[in-house]
This record gives C-alpha cells, structure tokens and sequence, in this order.
C-alpha cells in the first residue's frame, strides 16, 4: 500500500507547445509540417515571430493551424492553386462583403480573372508581415504570457536548429548539459525563466539523490544478532544492534530497511519494514517494524543482514515541483512567479477586509511586532516572517493561517521541513478551532505523535459515517490481512474518505515534501504557508509552493540552521541557500518578530547583538527567568552563564569518525548532577553536543559514572544542536569537544549553528571547552570576550569556580 | 485575476549577429521564393472565385461559427456589420477544404486598412 506514488504526478507540456518558449494557447501556435513541431506566434527577445525564426532556419514553408484555435485545423493554402508556401501566400478582402480568401501572390492574386466587381487584387497583403503571421490569423501572445514563457535568445535558437539537423528529438536543456565531471552550475540570484531555474536545480537535486543512494546503500552491516517482538498492532517488530554510526549517516523514524537471513536454519528469507525506534537514552537498540509477518524466521536470532533502502521519492517530488514550475503557468501566479525567479514587479495589494481584532481564538495575545506581522502578510502576495529565537513564530503563524481561512474561505496549506515543526504549528492552529488535517506520510503513520488524533489516516479511522470502511479495518487490524476482494474494497473506500476529509479541510498539514503527496496532486491552494523555510532547499520548498499558490508566506531565520545538505559538490553550488535567503539577498525585507519570551535577559545579549543588529527585545525580566529554590553557583548572581574552562584530550570515537572528550563529558556529568541535587527536572535538561560520539559517550558515561539514579540521567536529552532548533529547555549545557590544537573547531564554526546553540536555553547555559582552541575562531572570540568582561569565564571545581586569567586576543570586527 | 506588471516592460529585442542573419535570410527566403515562382510561369487555374449568397447575407455571425462546412448559416436580416468594443470587426474567412467551402470567422482590427475601409462604405450606404 506504501508503494501507490509508482503512477507518479508530473506534469509535461501539450505536444502542441512551442518548441522554443513552450507558449501553447491553441490560438497562438502553429504546426510546422516538415519537421512536425509546433512555434508560437509571439517574437520573444528576437526580431521575428518564433514560427517564422523557425522556418527561415529548417527552410520550411507549409504550416497548419490548431485544431482548438479560432481558425480550427486548417492548411493555410491558396484559394485558387492550392500552394501552401507561406511566404507567397496573402489575401484580399471582397469589395463588398467582409469576406477574405487566401491567395498566393503569384499568380493567382496577379491573375486577370480576379478583375471582377467582387474582388480587388490591388489590396492583397501577405501573411507575414513584419517576420510574424497577421496578429488576426494566427494569434500574438500577449506580453505577459511571453514574459512567463521560457526566454530563449536568437543565439540559442540557432544552436537548437543546428542539433535538429543530427538530432530532431534534441531538447534546448540538451545544449547546457554538463559532462559528467564537470563542476556543476551555481545557483543565481535571479533567472531568466523557470526553465533556466529548473536547469540549474535539477541537477542540483540529482547529486544530492545520488549522494544519498551511494551513502545508504554503502551502510550495509552483516552478522546482525536479531531479537523479535511484537507490537500492539501485531506486526512483528526486528530489535537490533547498529555496529557503526557513520556521523553523516542519521537514521531517522520511519527509514526504510530491509532485513536478511543468511544463516542456515530457516529457508532464505528477506523483509523490508520502518524504523520505529533509533539509538537514544533508553538503549542503542534499533527497531524495525515489519510490512508483512509472512515468513518471518522468528526462532532464528543470528546471521541476518541489514540494508538501508534508498527511497528516491523526495528527490523525485522535488524534480516534478521544477518542472511543473516552468510548464504549468496555473502552478502560481504571474506576480509569485516573476517575483520568486527576481525579475522586478510592480507592487500588489491584496484588496481584504482587516480583521478587527488580530489575535486568534485560542492563542495567546499577540505583541506589536506580531499584529504588524499579520496585519502586513494579510495585504501580500508575498512575504518573509523573520523570527529570532523564542518570539513566537508558531503562534504568529497559527494567526495568520487563521486569518487567511477566514478571509479566503478556501484551505490553506501548512507546510515545514521537519516533521516536528509541523506537529508544533498543526497543534496551535488545532486550537484556534479550524479544521485540521494532518498529512503523514505512509512509513510514519505507526509513530506516535502530540497531534496523532488529527492525521489523516487515524481522522479516516474514526469517521462514524464509514461504517462499512471500519467493519473492513476492524477485521484488518484483528487478523492483519485481508482477502484480496476486501482489500481492494478497503483500499477504494479508504481513499474516498481520504479524499472527503482533504477537500473539506480549512487547514491541510505537512511537510514540505509531504506537499508532493498524490493524495493532494489533484488540489490546488491558494495561500500557503512554510514554516521553517530556512531550513529547506528551494527545490524542496517549491513543492508546496507550484500547487497554485498565489499567496505566499516563508517563516523562518536565515541567522538559524540553514538547510541539510550532504552533497558537498552540490552544496558548493548553492544548494544549501534557501529560498528565504535568496529573497532577502534580492532585496524582500522580512518582517523581524522582535520580542523574545524565551531567553533570561542575560541570555539574549550576545545573540541579539551578533545576530539581529541588538534589535532584540526582552519579553521577560530576570526575576521571571530566575528558577526559585535553585541552589546553583553561578559566578554571577545576576547571570545565569558561565563558560567553564576544560583542557580535555580529544579522541577519535570507536566509530572511527567522531570525536570524543572524556574530561568535557566527566564536567558536563558534574553540572548535570548539581542541577538534578537542586531539583531541576531532568527533562528540563539539555546537553547539546556537535559529536554523535560524543552524544553516545555522555548517555553512557552518565549512567554509569553519575552519583544519582540512572534513570534520571536517562530522561536529559543529549543530542546535536541540529536536534535543538525549534526547541527549548530550561538549563543548556553545551560540549563543545574541539581541543585539538591542529585542527579548526569544524562543527561550531558556522555562526548560525552557534546561534541555535545559544538561544536554546530559557533559564541558564553553560559552555564547557578549551577557550585556547576555540578563541582562534573570530565569532568564538567574540563570546570568549564578552564572557571574561561579564566575569563568567571561569575554571576550577563547581563548588569553587574562579574568574580565569586567560588572556584573549583582541577580536576582530565581525563582518556578516 | 492573475495581472501582474513586470517593471522591466515586455519582451526586448535583443541585438545580435544571430538575429541579424535571421532578418538577412527572411529576405533571401522571400525573395527566392517569389522568383522561383515566377519561372515556374504557372496558369492561375479557371476557378471563379464567388461570394455564396448566405455569406452576403450573415454579415454578422453570433455567436461566432467555426468550421461549418457547407451549412448554410442561420437566416438573419440584414444589418450592418458591428465594430465590438475592442475594435474589431467581424470577417469571414473562405477556405476549401477538398471540394467543400469552408467559412470561418475573423475578428479584423480597425487598424487594418481593409476593415475601416469596409466600415466606410457601409456608413456611406446607410447615408444614401
Ligand atoms: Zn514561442
Ligand atoms: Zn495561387
Ligand atoms: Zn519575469
């Protein structure tokens, strides 16, 4: 059932599009008849219509008119010799009637026996004039149809006539292709058309596809010991040892892997299924649900094999939203699309009627920047929502799709790259009373969730009017098949609710490459809405965005995490900028959300500073950031910070590609501890940490080495800064591994990702490193400094911490 | 409601060696052709080209008729025929197709010097 997207939704122009520009209004296209390809009647950027550039270089002369267009399919011939050069043809008009007829101009229209009352040779005019067929006979599209078309040059028109000669398939994308070794093209700041775009995306996308499938198919492990189980839903679960964790390799819920047995005590037996459950506190076991219990050698335990299996389906959504991009000019509108590919358009107001009060049922009340944010985005086709750390992103955004499913009547689209992001929004636009769907994909729909109730599939599940739909499921879920004739039954009656439920939807939820879903290939949405977007590709981006979006919301923080690209070739190239930054490069200004409600005052100086020019407000004062009966020994009464100084050896982790300190994790174990004693909650807690070996080596040190109970370590998240954008915690505590003098601090030298990592924490941080290490770095300087002059740099025992004499070097002016 | 205005104007001419031979060979194209028709000293065939009597009658078809092919159009009065709000004006345009005539109808602009000429005269008429 997982596997439905092998009819996969992408669209191609008509046949009868014109072959240079891909304008295909049946009114403005003709049919060359020697070399069967239709042009268009429109001169683009050349001196002549593209038909008549086509036939003066293929020296072609007989056309034909589209069967749809005024004229219907017809022969443009000579009334009376029946020649079909076109370049002699014309017409005359009667004396006196308004009638025409085409006449060649030799010799019939210099005939004699035109010289009667009913004709008048001497007005005979040709077809083409001025290198373009009479605008009333072949119709010239109009100026903004041939701004939207494909922008091809008179140079590219010649070159494209050239490979025809050889090769009469060839396409214009034929003339760019880049050999196989080649760099391939960076990204632009503005494009010509949405072909050109698609042609420097596309390939972008394929390296990143490529990389993925080598990496995941690289991952293969043998001698795999296997312990089986069952779950609540009877489907039998596979719990295994991962023996390597490749760094860049992050095995996520809902991967799919395939399981054989090797050994010889069963038949040869092989099973795909979801990943259910990865490495974390409660155990480095992972757990694969499997798709079918038919065969499954459950009293075998060892020689099995385990392969990721690569799912090109992202990529392949991704591909189709370009190119549904350049072909379907109803994918958005004229002002979305000139304005997204940077060409210079003249401003439009949406005409709406205001809401009178901004907030929405539900939600808190919204601040000044907030009601500005909404009340701005409700007037635009386009816009940019910036949100600094902790100023209520979500909840704006819930307001404003509010709003918009008030104002337009229609449903709006909800999208954000990560699945979490969209649960957060999915639950505060739940609150406001819209009806919500959230869309899952098919591999997650076992995973658990705060939001579970509204997915699609559980939504499908309690429909009370499906009565016989839940007879089939109840059965389904008691025997775990079905017969083929009721499965088929379950299947159509499944997909009519689905649809039911999609289409009278306000609100519709996913991710952004959830958008690509067949389930909603068939929909179109006006207004859409990305949160996250900072954390996307474009081409991931657009995948929501060309299902007929002519209002356009990106939220999001081009000074947080940009997006995840593996890919180095390709990101290089510019695939790791995302669409909101390009924007802003191209001169949208986004709206800054300016009050934070996250952070102690403290907390918010230096990242307000660095990061957002010092326009940060604080939504809270220190006494409402100050945790009560917390016995901590902060260096600073009034400042809930520290860095603490520790001069650890790095190692290489037994995975051989991650880095550990043993004396950081012993530290990070301590303050741990002293927060636990003084009755911090431990899922208050978080450990951020660049290393996945340094995560594996903390979780087990802790249980092992701390003073307290195991399980309370167990419950403090230790995970990658990566993990922590978008989330909170109360107490922060950072590893920041790096102490090798020889090398760069690698993973923390990206300031947005130093940024998430500071602004994680609501009531305290503290930064464990070798300031020696880190202080070569300028933005790391910069911290180091406004740590020791705030007196926070300190070393010595916790309970005896000391203002440390290091000297810095002066930093250097930070240019962003 | 998709009006969008690109401040950059409408589509430019672009100057360039490429388009320029473009414009050269449109010349030379034309100019064969018309020649080489004039050697081939070919006979305009006996064909009388006449204004079917319905035609001279339907001076204004509507809701505008594609391609019927030898039907006789609706009978109507006479009237004269209209200029629509965008300036033009209908024509029918006489093909054949095989043996058959086949009427199809044109929107003409007024900027076309036959259609205001054929406005014209039918003012003048009404005038007698
Ligand atoms: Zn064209
Ligand atoms: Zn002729
Ligand atoms: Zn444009």
């Amino acid at each position: 059932e997982e596997d439905e997207e092998d009819q996969f939704y992408t669209k191609d122009l008509p046949l009868h599009a014109c072959t240079y520009c891909g304008i295909h209004d049946p009114a403005s296209v003709v049919y060359c008849n020697m070399t069967k390809k239709w042009f268009c009647n429109g001169r683009g950027n050349t001196s002549g219509s593209h038909i008549i550039n086509h036939l003066v270089r293929a020296k072609a002369k007989e056309v034909t008119l589209h069967k749809d267009g005024p004229l219907g399919e017809t022969v443009l011939e000579c009334y009376g010799c029946g020649c079909r050069n076109v370049f002699l043809l014309g017409f005359i008009p009667a004396k006196a009637d308004s009638v025409v007829v085409l006449l060649c101009r030799q010799p019939c229209a210099a005939s004699n026996n035109l010289k009667d009352v009913n004709w008048d040779p001497s007005q005979w005019q040709p077809l083409i004039q001025d290198r373009q067929f009479l605008s009333w006979l072949v119709k010239v599209p109009s100026e903004q149809e041939q701004l939207r078309a494909r922008q091809i040059s008179a140079q590219q028109i010649n070159k494209l006539e050239e490979l025809w000669k050889e090769n009469p398939d060839a396409k214009l994308e034929d003339l760019e292709k880049p050999g196989v070794d080649e760099e391939p093209q960076q990204v632009l700041l503005r494009y010509e058309d949405a072909y050109q775009y698609q042609n420097i995306f596309g390939p972008l996308v394929k390296l990143e596809a490529d990389y993925d499938r080598k990496l995941k198919e690289s991952q293969t492990q043998e001698n795999i010991v296997v312990r089986w189980d069952v779950g609540l839903n009877k489907k039998r679960i596979a719990f295994f040892h991962f023996a390597k964790a490749n760094e860049e390799m992050k095995l996520m819920h809902g991967d799919e892997l395939r399981l054989r047995y090797l050994g010889d005590m069963h038949k040869p037996w092989m099973g795909v299924g979801h990943v259910i459950k990865i490495p974390d506190n409660y155990g480095d076991e992972v757990a694969v649900e499997l798709k079918s219990n038919v065969g499954v050698p459950v009293d075998c335990t060892m020689h099995f094999v385990v392969d990721f299996v690569w799912k090109p389906t992202s990529f392949d959504r991704m591909q189709a939203a370009l190119k549904t991009f350049a072909v379907d000019e109803t994918s958005v509108s004229g002002y979305i699309y000139h304005k997204l590919l940077g060409h210079e358009v003249e401003d439009v107001v949406i005409k709406c009627q205001l809401p009178k009060r901004f907030s929405a049922p539900g939600l808190p009340e919204l601040n000044h920047s907030q009601v500005y944010a909404v009340k701005t985005v409700l007037q635009k086709p386009l816009s940019l929502i910036q949100g600094p750390p902790g100023t209520g992103k979500t909840v704006t955004s819930a307001t404003i799709v509010y709003h918009l499913v008030k104002q337009t009547g229609g449903s709006v689209l909800v999208c954000a790259p990560s699945n979490i992001a969209v649960d957060q929004l999915t639950e505060k636009i739940h609150k406001t009373g819209l009806k919500v769907v959230r869309l899952c994909a098919k591999s997650r729909e076992a995973l658990d969730s705060p939001v579970s109730f509204l997915a699609l599939h559980n939504q499908v599940r309690n429909m009370e009017t499906a009565t016989e739909l839940q007879k089939l499921q109840m059965l389904k879920d008691e025997t775990g098949e079905l017969s083929s004739s009721d499965e088929k039954r379950y299947r159509i009656l499944k997909k009519q609710c689905e649809k039911e439920l999609l289409q009278h939807a306000d609100v519709i939820c996913c991710t952004a490459v959830g958008a690509g879903d067949p389930r909603l290939a068939k929909m179109q949405f006006r207004s859409v809405l990305i949160d996250e977007s900072t954390q996307a590709t474009e081409p991931e981006c657009m995948i929501p965005v060309v299902l007929g979006c002519r209002q356009l919301i990106l939220v999001g923080d081009h000074c947080q995490l940009g997006p995840v690209v593996m890919c180095k070739k390709a990101a290089r190239a510019g695939l790791s900028q995302s669409l909101f930054e390009r924007l802003v490069v191209l001169g949208i200004r986004p709206i800054r959300l300016q009050v934070q409600y996250r952070m102690h005052p403290a907390l918010s100086a230096f990242p307000s500073n660095i990061f957002y020019e010092g326009s940060l407000q604080n939504g809270v004062n220190p006494v409402e950031r100050t945790k009560k009966n917390v016995d901590f020994p902060w260096p600073q009464a009034d400042k809930p910070m520290f860095f603490y100084i520790t001069s650890g050896q790095e190692e290489i982790s037994s995975s051989g590609t991650s880095y550990l300190n043993r004396t950081e994790a012993a530290n990070v174990e301590k303050i741990v501890t002293r927060f636990l004693r003084s009755g911090v909650k431990p899922d208050q807690i978080g450990i951020v940490t660049p290393y996945e070996g340094q995560r594996a080596y903390l979780v087990q040190y802790m249980q092992h080495s701390g003073p307290l109970n195991a399980k309370l370590y167990q419950e403090v998240e230790v995970a990658s800064v990566d993990a922590f954008q978008g989330r909170e915690k109360d107490f922060i505590v950072m590893s920041s591994v790096r102490a090798n003098e020889h090398q760069g601090i690698g993973f923390l030298n990206d300031p947005r990702r130093l940024n998430v990592a500071l602004t994680r924490a609501r009531f305290g941080i503290i930064i464990v490193g070798n300031p020696k290490v880190l202080s070569k770095q300028p933005l790391w300087n910069h911290l180091l400094t406004s740590y020791k002059e705030q007196k926070v740099l300190v070393e010595g025992p916790l309970n005896n911490l000391k203002e440390s004499m290091i000297q810095l070097s002066k930093p250097r002016k930070l240019v962003n | 409601d998709d009006q969008v205005t690109v401040l950059t104007g409408g589509p430019k001419r672009i100057q360039c060696p490429e388009d320029e031979d473009f414009m050269a060979s449109f010349d030379k194209m034309l100019a064969e052709n018309l020649q080489a028709r004039s050697q081939e000293a070919l006979k305009m065939p006996q064909v009388e080209i006449t204004v079917p009597m319905n035609i001279k009658t339907q001076k204004k078809p509507k809701p505008p008729v594609v391609n019927f092919l030898g039907v006789s159009p609706s009978e109507k009065e006479e009237e004269e025929t209209e200029v629509d709000e965008s300036g033009k004006m209908c024509f029918t345009l006489m093909t054949k197709k095989g043996n058959k005539l086949q009427f199809s109808t044109l929107n003409i602009p007024m900027s076309e010097n036959f259609a205001s000429k054929m406005k014209e005269r039918e003012e003048a008429e009404r005038a007698e």
